[in-house]
């Protein structure tokens, strides 16, 4: 009698119903670790940042002017300044960036002081949807989309 | 002994091959539905871009000093395979490195920065724009610059496309009033 123990239908329930608990806390783990995705024109923001398209110069004069080319509205533009062994990061939004963006065939020409700077890479920044419905900006990788001025 | 064996067969048993392929193929479709809803963001769709044959060409641009003011009018002709909408337009002047230059022409006045034409310029067609800058502190452009703009059709909703592709640069000499 002692030696009967769970019978398989039980034993299955209870593998089962271990398996999708253990899942589920495995899934939540996970997906905690793993950043939200941002949605823009219907696809994550990172497939985005391949279809932005920008030029840039900057004059003796210390002008900076950004052209937008392409169909992405860039809603900020990181600037990382090198200079001698170091490096700063500096936000466009300080020298006078649109506050909603440059949009389509839109231009951002300003003065800005790249003191002691030998080059400067500039990433777009952009705007997308959380899946819960807020605002959240992506910087898009400097390496793959930043844009190079030597000076 | 006859016990025991009979004991041993019965553990055996465990769940049925039908209840195995059901368990198996259901969890297969919960796993990829999953999966699915966590990676269909990262699924490829197309951006919107300008067909390859969209292409635009300054056949002149002739600079006019008027009452002191800078005056220039400029030849764009569609020499593409597709309708043009209008363009962008920017220039080095000597107030700047880039400006934009649309507010200064009929067409592109409070058109948030773009010339946009009334009717579109289809292929072989030319056109002249005039840009006036009286009142301006604009008395020398350097260069031009233009990308053409199409009106498409995406998702049912006419959408304004940049064709960047088809970007243009022209120096200007000599365009400047003293």
């Amino acid at each position: 009698m002692n030696k009967k123990g769970v019978s398989p239908v039980i034993a299955t329930v209870l593998l089962i119903g271990i398996v999708i608990v253990l899942a589920a806390t495995i899934f939540m783990w996970f997906r905690g670790m793993t950043q939200e995705a941002i949605i823009k024109f219907e696809k994550n923001v990172e497939l985005v940042c391949d279809d932005v398209k920008f030029a840039a110069s900057y004059s003796p004069e210390g002008v900076l002017a950004v052209s937008n080319d392409g169909n992405v509205p860039i809603f900020q533009m990181k600037a990382k300044i090198s200079g001698d062994g170091d490096y700063e990061t500096k936000n466009l939004i300080d020298y006078g960036w649109p506050d909603n963006g440059l949009n389509q065939g839109g231009i951002f020409s300003e003065s800005v002081d790249f003191v002691g700077a030998n080059q400067v890479i500039l990433s777009p920044v952009l705007i997308g949807k959380t899946e819960k419905g807020g605002d959240r900006t992506f910087a898009c990788d400097e390496n793959r989309y930043g844009y190079e001025i030597i000076i | 002994m006859k016990l025991n064996k009979i004991i041993i067969k019965k553990s055996k048993k465990g769940v049925s091959i039908m209840i195995g392929y059901v368990l198996l193929i259901s969890a297969a479709i919960v796993m990829g539905a999953v999966v699915y809803q966590w990676m269909k963001s990262y699924v490829p769709k197309e951006a919107l871009e300008c067909p390859e044959g969209v292409s635009v060409f300054i056949s002149d641009v002739r600079c006019e000093d008027i009452g002191g003011n800078l005056v220039f009018n400029i030849d764009l002709k569609n020499n593409g395979r597709f309708n043009i909408g209008g363009y962008f337009i920017r220039g080095e002047t000597n107030i700047n490195i880039a400006t934009d230059l649309s507010g200064y022409s009929k067409e592109g006045e409070g058109r948030g920065g773009s010339v946009l034409f009334m009717t579109e310029m289809k292929p072989s067609e030319s056109s002249t724009y005039l840009f006036n800058f009286s009142g301006s502190a604009i008395t020398q452009v350097y260069s031009i610059e233009i990308i053409p703009i199409r009106f498409q059709i995406e998702d049912n909703r006419r959408r304004l496309v940049s064709c960047s592709n088809a970007k243009i640069k022209e120096i200007v000499a000599g365009c400047s009033v003293i």
